[in-house]
């Protein structure tokens, strides 16, 4: 097992590194650029060459790399253009709103889809376990703001009862975070639930299959049993790895419903320092979705091998 | 737990279907047999005959599209179609219990040991603590040395016989009225298998249990059944005492099944397998009277039109065919003798292994995989490689072709040391040494057809294109007896045996000196198994050509071989002319190995227990890597050297401290000359 | 044996019958036939537009702006006067044809590489593999915006391109994995063993039994793309007014959901149509195969 999470700590850290250099280079695709586009078209070269100078991308992009790497790693993630302040300062209270949502869809979702998945499996072919599937893959291929869109719609013009945008006054409490909350997140659970629902199905429906579940049946234990002990034990941990990966992706997927909902999010700051032209600031943000990403991913190895004995003990003795 | 007297089995005219596509597809036709208490009853018969699918519809777990048609199933008495809820779940729980194969695949791999076998007495309402005390004892009486420790395991964490052994102590646990095992040692090592057959035979006594054992193997069911039914398509087509059976088949197919098994010592030389003509029938496909008589020689215009009714011979002995009185009789497809010249080791050896070795690294660990391995292969010859798991035959066919370099070691052909890896071997030594692979569903492309395959290998092999390649490969292909429809199909069209022809037939393409043929019939059924190894043999009568023959069917080694070697844990143990090693007198191991395994022939030979599993390979024992589990072991001379391989008769090498004659007169054997051909 | 599967049927049909099995089980799913027609009905817009809509969607008709649903308009009106049905039937084509051709440049970028990958290992592999999993651990549609940036061009080729580019280690990944295991098969030995060279051992033996793979990850990937540029277009990026893109309609008009609801949620329901529908289609095809 130490093998294990080493092996995939040290593959994280790869990953990163990787990554790190491929946000560099995208970034720096148009070298000299960011003079320009901070000052515009119509500034004078003089100044663009200036600002240029100033801000060191006229360096080699070795030593520009080492740089920014290297600040990196002391956890200054460097200067937003626009608006003139660390990018963490920024990014830092965007991504703990970006989690208060996810969070927030997942306790929505999760039981839900579990359940739902684990119904269809157990009622495979029959009209249930139709309905559950068909249910599952349009809303997972629905974009999210479409169902955001009639979500707002339902509740929050014809119906009224939630807020439209996701702007609550300041200082409010929890409970009013999350009325406000609720509706981007119920748009985020909507989604979720297509995958969800259907990975865990496809498990649960494999563990059905297995000659261990013929085992159990055959000796006389009662179905609650069986499904309990046998088929999802088996059939939850490879599940619930595969959710947990999806909460790395969603920090990032969150744009369109951040954006719809016009939620300060880290998917909305994003968006807007693209909008603006504002490299570091993209850069950084960038990073850190990814290395949201390749920490929950890292994490859900961890869970799956905990859950997994195979992994947890080893081999053949 | 059987509170009347009663077969403990009673399967009267089951009619069993799959639904297809809307329509139902027959998988059983009236089968009727049954079982007295305690006793013993094998099904026996080749893929699609439907031995399976009765054993699923009498645990009452058939797959959705299953279903019963008609007849009647009762277990002890009742009434097993008719159980619904609380009685369904009533009779797993106590009457009736089922082995399959895969072990591994059976046994929770979530759940420990221990709670899992516990787990078959709660169901009975024993309470937890009392569960957990009965697991033990039901893990001991399997022979479980430390059930303790066992019990807390994961299945993951234990080997293939103790996994196979916990699946039995679950089954055993609830002490029921019937035991169905489907092929629960298929996979397994031959010593291992017999010691789980020996464990349930003993079970079996202790605990009168009726028991259902389901395989294609007839020499296993002879082994441990005491009557036994032959299943074709769906239908029982003979029944009756097993010695009987073998004896006086009275059902053509019965009759042709055993002609097919290589037995008795019979070699190529000497005759020809007899095969049976035709295809197996696919499941669940529509048959107008006999459902033989397709395939049968004997049969005439009333045995496609009326299906026979149950005849019976003798008592306890029945026979669905017109004429089994002339089942015997069976006229055998006309098949000259070949002439196979003896091998001829005056000139140089073909191929020539010298102090092969080969190391892998895996996990940090050392696994020595083949240890000074030295032999030579004449042209023409057959060597049959033997051996169990670990013992490395796998890893010396590859490195002869050349797939895994050896460590140390040469690999010589016509004198020539052959490059280590085959991507440095010239185009003529490659087309030298082909290989016949195990699995004929992989080793052909599925998207290419039959010609494009042989084209193919026509042009890489023998160097041939445009009408010359069409020329040879027409012969080829009337060679292995491949029509000409079959050559613009695609292997998911063929059957297996088929597509193990064209996979020979692609072999040959270049004309080979030597073919590896690695396991080339275990796939496959018995009948067809036979037209296979006929046709080896035809193609070395003809061209010379050498083999490297592997195979954990002792029977066809014999048969085939010339030479054979013994392989244990990546050391020659043994290595000498085929009958000799046979016969004896032989290496303990040889002699363990062969008393392991059953055979149609049965008897005579006293079955030699091997203690415990085959060790790993990664820490092999010290001295003679043989004397963990020898029961010959001498004592410490065992244990601190290795014996060297040497000839102790003529042409005939073994690896042990214990001289040949002894070895004659502890074996029995102290009445027949010494070799000295 | 399987509790769920039926027994093997013989397979000794000709090849011709195992294709039209396929096309038969598809055909038989009513979600599959469902989706299909969808997916028809909008291609058929895309390409005949001026047969489908009863006005014209570009140009301003004068109508009375602001109109929500009624009669003679079934969709109402945007703020521009423009009947909304007309625009909604004409936005299917800009979708489609951004959609199809990154889906198409993805699938061929990213075969070519999976096999590649797949086939020869070793140290390419391995940087290649780690690169992919970099960056695939981004989000597409940030990794899209990211890259646009970059470029400084949000244009509709840009932008077709891009997710293009994104597809290829996506797929890429799927067949290698699929590769991977074509490679164990004892065929592709036969063939190293007569002396086949790599190209012949990737192209000849390996790339016609991935192929269904290919197939079934583009259908997939379709779908996927249609999200993906829908999204995009919802953010800004990729469009052109005044195409009557239905993304584009949706960031026009979204901020004015109250009261102008109409011209917010049928561009959104036609997205929704023709996702929903690709998805069912790439679903039903994937079973298919799967059998």
């Amino acid at each position: 097992m130490i093998r294990f999470v080493l092996k995939r700590l040290g593959l994280a850290l790869i990953t990163l590194f990787l990554l790190s250099v491929v946000v560099f280079a995208v970034s720096n695709i148009l070298p000299g650029n960011v003079g320009r586009s901070v000052l515009g078209p119509f500034a004078t070269q003089e100044s663009v060459d200036a600002l240029n100078d100033q801000l060191g991308t006229n360096r080699p992009l070795l030593t520009q790399y080492l740089d920014w790497a290297g600040g990196l790693l002391h956890g200054d993630l460097g200067m937003s253009l626009q608006r003139q302040v660390p990018a963490w300062d920024l990014l830092g209270p965007a991504i703990v709103r970006s989690a208060k949502l996810a969070v927030l869809a997942f306790i929505l979702c999760i039981p839900l889809s579990i359940l739902g998945g684990v119904i269809a499996a157990l009622r495979y072919g029959k009209p249930t376990d139709k309905g559950i599937t068909v249910a599952g893959i349009s809303l997972a291929a629905m974009p999210d703001y479409v169902s955001g869109i009639i979500l707002i719609l339902i509740f929050g013009i014809w119906l009224g009862w939630l807020p439209v945008t996701a702007q609550w006054p300041e200082g409010a409490g929890p409970l009013t975070q999350i009325k406000y909350l609720l509706l981007p997140a119920m748009t985020l659970s909507v989604v979720l639930f297509g995958y969800i629902a259907r990975i865990t199905r496809a498990g649960v429906i494999d563990a059905l299959d297995s000659d261990y579940t013929r085992t159990a049946y055959l000796k006389g234990l009662p179905s609650s049993v069986v499904i309990r002990k046998h088929v999802l034990r088996n059939a939850l941990p490879p599940t619930i790895a595969v959710v947990a990966v999806q909460i790395g992706y969603l920090f990032g997927g969150l744009v369109a419903v951040e954006f719809l909902f016009n939620y300060q999010g880290v998917g909305l700051l994003i968006l807007d320092a693209a909008r603006f032209n504002d490299l570091p600031l993209l850069t950084a943000g960038i990073l850190l979705i990814g290395t949201v990403y390749l920490v929950v991913t890292f994490l859900a190895d961890l869970l799956y091998a905990t859950l997994n004995p195979r992994i947890r003990l080893g081999g053949v003795e | 737990m059987s509170s009347e007297l009663g077969p403990a089995l009673e399967v009267v005219d089951l009619e069993l279907a799959y639904r297809v596509r809307g329509v139902d597809r027959p998988v059983l036709r009236g089968v009727s047999f049954s079982i007295e208490r305690g006793r013993s009853y094998g099904l026996v018969g080749e893929s699609g005959c439907g031995k399976s699918t009765a054993a699923l519809g009498i645990v009452r777990y058939l797959p959705r599209n299953g279903r019963v048609t008609g007849g009647r199933i009762s277990v002890g008495g009742v009434d097993v179609l008719a159980l619904g809820g609380g009685a369904l779940r009533d009779y797993h729980a106590r009457t009736v219990s089922m082995v399959y194969q895969n072990p591994g695949a059976a046994l929770n791999p979530s759940m420990r040991v221990g709670d899992q076998v516990a787990e078959a007495f709660t169901v009975l309402g024993a309470s937890g603590g009392d569960a957990a005390d009965r697991a033990l004892e039901a893990l001991r009486k399997v022979q479980i040395a430390d059930p303790g420790s066992v019990m807390g395991r994961y299945p993951h964490q234990l080997s293939g016989g103790m996994q196979q052994r916990v699946v039995i102590a679950m089954a055993l646990a609830k002490n029921p009225d019937l035991l169905i095992l489907d092929e629960p040692t298929t996979g397994l090592d031959a010593t291992v298998e017999a010691e789980v057959l020996d464990l349930v035979a003993q079970l079996q006594r202790e605990l009168d249990t009726a028991v259902l054992f389901i395989s294609h193997n007839l020499g296993v069911i002879s082994k441990m059944c005491a009557r036994v039914g032959v299943l074709y398509a769906g239908r029982l087509v003979e029944e009756g005492p097993v010695q009987t059976l073998l004896q006086d088949p009275r059902h053509p197919y019965t009759v042709g099944l055993l002609r097919c098994i290589p037995r008795g010592g019979v070699r190529k030389d000497h005759g020809r397998l007899d095969t049976i003509p035709g295809f197996l029938p696919p499941l669940g496909m529509e048959l107008l009277g006999c459902v033989f008589a397709d395939r049968c020689t004997l049969a005439d215009e009333r045995c496609h039109r009326e299906e026979p009714p149950l005849a019976a011979p003798a008592a306890g002995h029945t026979s669905r065919c017109w004429y089994h009185e002339r089942a015997a009789t069976l006229p055998r497809e006309e098949l000259a003798d070949i002439e196979l010249p003896a091998v001829d080791r005056a000139v140089a050896p073909l191929l020539e292994l010298t102090e092969l070795s080969k190391v892998f690294k895996q996990r940090g660990h050392e696994v020595q995989a083949l240890t000074d391995v030295t032999a030579a292969i004449w042209p023409g010859e057959t060597l049959g490689l033997v051996g169990e798991s670990g013992s490395g035959k796998t890893t010396l066919a590859r490195t002869l072709l050349g797939i895994v370099a050896p460590t140390t070691g040469t690999v010589s052909l016509d004198g020539t040391p052959l490059p280590p890896r085959y991507q440095k071997r010239s185009q003529a030594e490659l087309r030298a040494l082909q290989i016949v692979f195990q699995n004929p569903d992989s080793a052909l492309n599925r998207r290419h057809s039959v010609r494009r395959i042989l084209l193919r290998s026509l042009r890489k092999l023998a160097g041939l294109t445009g009408s010359a390649a069409e020329q040879r490969m027409q012969d080829l292909a009337s060679r292995v007896r491949l029509t000409e429809r079959t050559l613009t199909q695609k292997p998911v069209q063929l059957s297996g045996g088929l597509k193990q022809r064209v996979a020979i037939a692609r072999a040959f393409a270049g004309d080979p000196k030597l073919v590896v043929c690695d396991e080339p019939t275990s796939a496959l059924d018995v009948s067809v198994q036979a037209a296979i190894l006929n046709l080896l043999v035809e193609l070395q009568s003809e061209k010379r050509v050498a083999y490297v023959f592997i195979s954990h069917d002792l029977g066809v080694v014999r048969y085939i071989s010339d030479r054979i070697a013994v392989l244990y844990l990546g050391r020659l143990q043994e290595l000498g002319p085929a009958d000799v090693v046979f016969d004896g007198p032989h290496h303990p191991y040889t002699e363990a190995l062969l008393s392991a395994v059953p055979t149609v022939d049965g008897g005579g030979r006293d079955r030699i227990r091997l203690e415990g599993d085959v060790p790993s390979a990664a820490s092999p024992p010290s001295g003679c890597v043989f004397h963990t589990r020898c029961p010959r072991k001498l004592g410490a001379i065992c244990e601190d050297q290795e014996p060297p391989l040497i000839e102790v008769e003529n042409g005939h090498l073994m690896r042990c401290h214990i001289p040949i004659d002894e070895l004659r007169v502890l074996q029995g054997k102290e009445h027949e000359e010494p070799v000295t051909a | 044996m399987s509790t769920l599967a039926a027994p093997p049927v013989e397979a000794r049909r000709e090849a011709r019958a195992a294709r039209s099995e396929r096309i038969r089980l598809l055909v038989r799913s009513p979600l599959v036939v469902f989706g299909a027609i969808v997916v028809a009905f909008w291609i058929f817009c895309a390409l005949f537009p001026g047969v489908v809509c009863p006005y014209n969607p570009i140009f301003d008709n004068n109508f009375v702006p602001s109109q929500p649903p009624s009669w003679a308009h079934p969709f109402g009106t945007d703020t521009n006067g423009r009947d909304v049905f007309s625009r909604v039937l004409a936005g299917s084509r800009a979708i489609l044809q951004i959609s199809v051709a990154a889906t198409l440049i993805g699938t061929v970028l990213g075969t070519s590489l999976g096999l590649l990958t797949g086939y020869l290992r070793g140290v390419v592999d391995d940087v290649a593999s780690r690169m992919i999993d970099a960056i695939l651990s981004l989000p597409l549609i940030i990794t899209a915006i990211f890259i646009v940036t970059a470029v400084g061009n949000s244009g509709r080729g840009v932008v077709t391109l891009i997710i293009g580019l994104i597809f290829t280690p996506v797929i890429a990944r799927t067949v290698r994995a699929g590769v991977l295991a074509e490679s164990e098969l004892d065929y592709v030995q036969a063939a190293r063993l007569r002396g086949e060279r790599s190209h012949y051992l990737m192209f000849s033996e390996i790339l016609p039994n991935v192929m269904s793979l290919v197939v079934v990850e583009f259908t997939v990937r379709l779908g996927y793309a249609i999200f993906a540029i829908a999204t995009l277009g919802f953010l800004g990026f990729g469009v052109a007014p005044p195409s009557p893109d239905w993304a584009a309609q949706i960031y026009q008009y979204y901020t004015l959901i109250d009261p102008y609801w109409w011209m917010t949620l049928f561009p959104a329901l036609a997205i929704a149509s023709l996702v929903v529908a690709v998805n069912l289609v790439a679903d039903g095809i994937r079973e298919a195969y799967e059998r």
